[in-house]
């Protein structure tokens, strides 16, 4: 379709100053869904790891989810940059989507399962309350990253919705 | 039925025909970033109808100049 003075990507990269192919520039958006998807693999290993040798005390490796509050620094704002243009933010918006709703799905089946490991007069202890807690949020937080990227990874959406 | 449609553009055609321009280039204009006009170009990503317009307008051509339909949308 193209003559053969389009085709050429390389030299477009060499003058942009990149190293790599244009097509693995990773937008602002790309970088702090993956490193929010690193941080909760590491929160849960960390738990995994820890849990043969402290036990309940594990749960003191969610802790690692702090590092989550670093993520803004990857939208600092440089003069006559676009942080988020709209297909990020479609992006964003249907990532966003499908986190809630699979922690919609996860919610509901772990009350489902309580009833069936608690019986309808039991207690659910504190402990195990607060450990789901912990793991919808690192839910949440995971599904919306790897929905994030696997969108990019595709070249990202249509703008109709 | 499902509408066949199919979208494609004269992005980097009319890029380089404007001096040349880059696409971060580009992007600044339109107001978008440079991987949006990556996937733009490489046919991945159906721009809104405002960014159509505007990057015809940043063009100085007319919005079917840079977007081809080529596809037939099946009657209902």
């Amino acid at each position: 379709m193209y003559c053969v003075p389009y085709i050429e990507i390389w030299p477009e990269s060499a003058f942009n100053g990149s190293l790599f192919p244009e097509e693995q520039a990773m937008c602002q958006t790309q970088k702090a869904a993956l490193f929010n998807l690193i941080v909760v693999v590491l929160a849960l290993a960390t738990v995994l790891g820890l849990y043969p040798f402290l036990g309940r005390g594990a749960t003191g490796g969610f802790g690692v989810l702090g590092f989550l509050g670093f993520s803004p620094l990857f939208f600092r704002r440089h003069r006559g940059q676009v942080l988020a243009d709209e297909r990020d933010q479609l992006i964003q918006r249907r990532s966003t989507i499908l986190a809630y709703s699979v922690f919609w799905l996860a919610f509901v089946a772990s009350m489902m399962l309580a009833l069936v490991f608690y019986g309808g007069d039991g207690a659910v202890p504190v402990l195990v309350l607060m450990n789901a807690l912990w793991l919808g949020f690192m839910l949440v937080i995971g599904v919306h990253a790897i929905a994030t990227l696997a969108q990019y990874g595709r070249g990202g959406t249509n703008a109709r919705s | 039925m499902r509408d066949r449609s199919e979208l494609t553009n004269r992005i980097r055609e009319h890029r380089f025909h404007n001096g040349e321009m880059t696409q971060e280039q580009l992007a600044q204009r339109v107001g978008v970033t440079r991987q949006t006009i990556i996937a733009l170009e490489s046919g991945k990503y159906v721009p809104s109808l405002l960014l159509g317009f505007k990057l015809a307008s940043t063009f100085g051509v007319k919005v079917e100049e840079v977007f081809q339909y080529n596809g037939t949308s099946t009657a209902p």
